[in-house]
């Protein structure tokens, strides 16, 4: 392979963060004219590297080569001088204006022959420059469209062509099917290997696996930073998930939580009691993340179950139904042999579920109310009298109680609790739902955003939850750090349950292979 | 300073709507000093009376402002409720049951309000809008543009123009209303989610609060409390002209705002706006009692608003850093 072959080759390059090492002399190569993909589990480096060739971080160490010349990559606008054009998961547009004025948004070719600050741009010769950009990649669009009459995919080569015109000559797609329908998937894939072909080289970062196997000529591999697998052929999905994980997926590997007797489980698994959720997701509309039927989800008392899969496999939105958040689903809950329809989150917590939002400054915490007020608030009844009198001493005595056994570090029960830290705040958050008494839990990412220490005293407070009969549910994009302390693994893939694992039978390597491998 | 001082004076300085008592104080301390006739007990109730009317109908208001929305018909719902109160003394009908169907009118005006607002998802500033024209155009059509007159009599003129000793009666009327609406937001579960819905829309319906439920509550205690402002006024002047409450709206919010409630939402209380509609009547007469040309009382009222909001802006943003 000579030295014009490659168009971009990274050597050595470093990136350490507050004491992490995010990557560790990662090498990449990428061939002229092929699609290489990047793989690694989340927090492998991924987007690190992809940041420091756009330009968006600086390397701490490494060089970079382009047509074998040696270059810099410092800045933003370093990177895209050098034909580097990254096309974002989820591009960002004014949804308003046509595809043409999108395209040359901020860069607009301005009328000849008039000068000033209030001469006119030139529409026509934008459009006559985009047009056959948009017949080469049938785009089946007029530049004059607005962008929120396109599809998804449609969208998404927008994004692309507007790199095109502004000559890019790498492009970097990251996770370009992100939120596409699955229908759309396939026309998006057919115009990326159609850019290959003219010549284009693309870095496809994507967690994938069916697609890489069908699009990618090249296959680099990271984990925790570290370059762990290269491959100059196209492999199989199995494959794939050997190189990232670094194990053979027919070897026993790891296996989680040790310290709890099996025995015990099977005596006492007839007399508890189960939790059922029916759901029934819209029949109309067409979105990625949708279950295709109705699916059902049974929680047992006593048990953390964790609900994972990747952005995008539904897994957020069936949290949310069972919460009755989605007005479009319907969600029986069944429990005691009670039927119930869980149609808002106040029937939910009626039922007696509660929820933790992955958003908790947007979805969660009231600022202008002090930690009492917002541990309170999902079930005042509980601290006033019949007449709606609320009882500012026994809203205290609770708060004081509830947050003294979950060490919330507070200055007293009249702080705010928006300016309490990311961690108190989310131990008051789950107080919450320790004060209305619930008996399930659905938690969504609840150890995002919160220091160590913090981390540890959540899960601790999820464990003695569940010892005290009740039922958790953890949902989560990244299973890594709930693997040791889950009874059970629900996996799910683009709307389907593509594994369910029991303790003791929870193995990493197949909760990846059941998160990542479409078969 | 010592720091004794100072730690007290921040103390002070922390207490809610510190800025507005500041300029309260200084407003009274300036014409005490330089009117003699401002520092009376007769010139006090001429002002509370006054403000009574605005205070009244900026209560309701409030708590529309805190959860986040605004309502703009209060003047022609003002003008309504009066039209049909009046229409029906004339009519012959008892002056109890008259007041209360006028009352009710106003309710219906602010569940019309809420309702458009949360279920057919119109903004608030559009729907209150539409509907101060629509009101106003009931109250035309009821009137036929002559003012509505000779309805008086003796029990209805009390409401606006009698009293119990000394305290003229729509003072009384006001402070029954803030003692009320005050209990409500303060003490109750209602109050509780209303100043959660305002606060974080979001985070209250994930809480189980019905997030439409309580704007719809909020409006018809807005339309309650302009209905109470109209009765006060038809009974005061006698008198139901097409055009009562016209431009009502802007005191009225005017008096919330400064009172320290936030149109963002989240913040506010009825304290504040007691001392807001006091600090408009307070200028305004302490401004005449001075022979001061009452032009300037509009260019004065619009600097004391601008000051009493920056100053509550600028203690709240130093309170979250």
């Amino acid at each position: 392979m000579g030295l014009t072959d490659t168009i971009l080759t990274a050597r050595n390059v470093s990136k350490r963060f507050a004491g992490v090492q995010a990557l560790d002399n990662v090498d990449l190569t990428m061939r002229r004219g092929t699609i290489t993909a990047l793989i690694g589990e989340n927090g492998a480096g991924k987007s690190t590297l992809v940041k420091i060739l756009s330009g968006f971080y600086k390397a701490d160490s490494g060089s970079f080569f382009i047509d074998g010349e040696e270059v810099e990559i410092r800045s933003v606008h370093q990177s895209s001088e050098l034909g580097i054009s990254v096309i974002h998961q989820i591009p960002s547009f004014a949804a308003h204006m046509s595809v043409v004025d999108n395209i040359f948004l901020g860069r607009e070719i301005p009328m000849s022959r008039r000068r000033g600050p209030l001469r006119r741009f030139d529409r026509r010769t934008e459009s006559d420059r985009i047009r056959p950009l948009i017949e080469q990649y049938s785009g089946n669009f007029k530049p004059s469209d607005r962008m929120e009459n396109l599809m998804a995919y449609q969208q998404r080569l927008v994004g692309i062509l507007k790199a095109l015109v502004f000559s890019a000559r790498v492009l970097i797609l990251d996770e370009p099917t992100a939120a596409l329908p699955i229908e759309e998937r396939d026309l998006l894939l057919t115009r990326i290997l159609k850019l290959k072909d003219e010549g284009y080289s693309i870095l496809y970062v994507s967690h994938h696996f069916d697609e890489i196997e069908r699009v990618a000529d090249d296959i680099v591999a990271l984990r925790d930073g570290v370059r762990v697998g290269y491959a100059d052929t196209s492999l199989s999905q199995q494959q794939m998930v050997e190189m990232m994980t670094g194990f053979p997926l027919d070897s026993v590997s790891r296996i989680y939580k040790v310290n709890e007797s099996i025995q015990s489980e099977t005596e006492e698994a007839e007399q508890r009691n189960r939790h059922v959720f029916r759901l029934n997701p819209p029949t109309r509309g067409s979105v990625t993340s949708k279950p295709k039927g109705s699916l059902e989800i049974d929680l047992q008392e006593g048990e953390i179950t964790v609900l994972s899969g990747l952005v995008g496999s539904g897994v957020k939105e069936i949290g949310e139904a069972m919460f009755g958040m989605r007005q479009d689903w319907t969600t029986q809950y069944r429990s005691a042999g009670v039927l119930r329809i869980v149609d808002s989150p106040s029937a939910a917590i009626s039922s007696g579920i509660g929820y933790l939002s992955d958003d908790r400054i947007g979805e969660a915490i009231i600022p202008d109310f002090s930690v009492r007020k917002n541990l309170s608030i999902p079930k005042l009844t509980r601290v006033s009298t019949f007449w709606g009198q609320i009882s500012k001493e026994h809203e205290q005595s609770i708060t004081q109680e509830l947050c003294g056994k979950m060490s919330v570090k507070m200055s007293s029960p009249e702080q705010a609790a928006i300016d309490l830290s990311g961690g108190n705040q989310q131990k008051v958050m789950l107080a919450r739902w320790l004060y209305t008494e619930s008996k399930v839990l659905i938690l969504n990412e609840p150890t995002q955003g919160i220091d160590v220490k913090a981390k540890q005293d959540v899960i601790a407070l999820l464990q003695e939850f569940v010892s005290q009969r009740g039922a958790c549910l953890i949902v989560t994009n990244d299973p890594e750090e709930f693997l040791d302390l889950a009874d059970r693994i629900v996996v799910m893939q683009r709307g389907e349950i593509s594994g369910d694992f029991r303790f003791p039978d929870i193995r990493h390597d197949d909760i990846l292979r059941a998160m990542l491998i479409n078969v | 300073m010592s720091s004794s001082v100072k730690r007290h004076f921040r103390t002070l300085a922390s207490v809610e709507n510190f800025g507005l008592y500041v300029v309260f104080a200084l407003i009274i301390l300036v014409f005490s000093l330089t009117s003699p006739y401002f520092f009376t007990l007769r010139n006090f109730m001429d002002i509370l009376r006054q403000s009574s009317f605005v205070l009244v109908a900026a209560l309701g208001m409030t708590m529309v402002i805190i959860t986040g929305g605004i309502d703009l018909s209060v003047g022609s719902v003002i003008g309504l409720s009066a039209g049909i109160t009046s229409v029906l003394l004339l009519k012959e009908m008892p002056t109890s049951l008259a007041v209360a169907v006028g009352l009710v009118s106003g309710i219906a005006c602010g569940f019309v309000n809420g309702v458009v607002i949360t279920r057919l998802g119109v903004t608030d500033l559009i729907t209150t809008l539409s509907t101060m024209s629509i009101f106003r155009g009931i109250l035309f059509m009821m009137t036929h543009g002559v003012p509505f007159q000779a309805f008086a009599r003796p029990n209805f003129s009390f409401l606006g123009r009698g009293s119990i000793g000394v305290v003229p009666v729509p003072i009384l009327i006001a402070a029954v209303l803030f003692a009320g609406l005050w209990y409500m937001l303060n003490k109750t579960i209602p109050g509780r989610h209303v100043l959660a819905v305002g606060s974080n829309d979001r985070a209250a319906t994930l809480s189980g609060i019905g997030v439409g439920k309580n704007k719809i509550l909020v409006y018809m205690i807005s339309g309650f409390t302009a209905a109470a402002a109209g009765i006060m006024l038809a009974s005061r002047l006698s008198s139901v002209p097409p055009d009562l409450g016209t431009g009502y709206e802007m005191s009225v919010i005017a008096a919330v705002v400064i009172g320290g409630t936030a149109l963002t939402g989240g913040v506010g209380n009825v304290t504040g706006t007691v001392v807001g509609s006091l600090m408009v009547a307070i200028i305004g007469n302490g401004l005449i009692l001075l022979n001061v040309n009452p032009f300037y009382q509009y260019v004065i009222n619009g600097v004391i608003i601008i000051l009493a909001v920056s100053f509550n802006n600028a203690r709240r943003r130093s309170k979250s850093r």
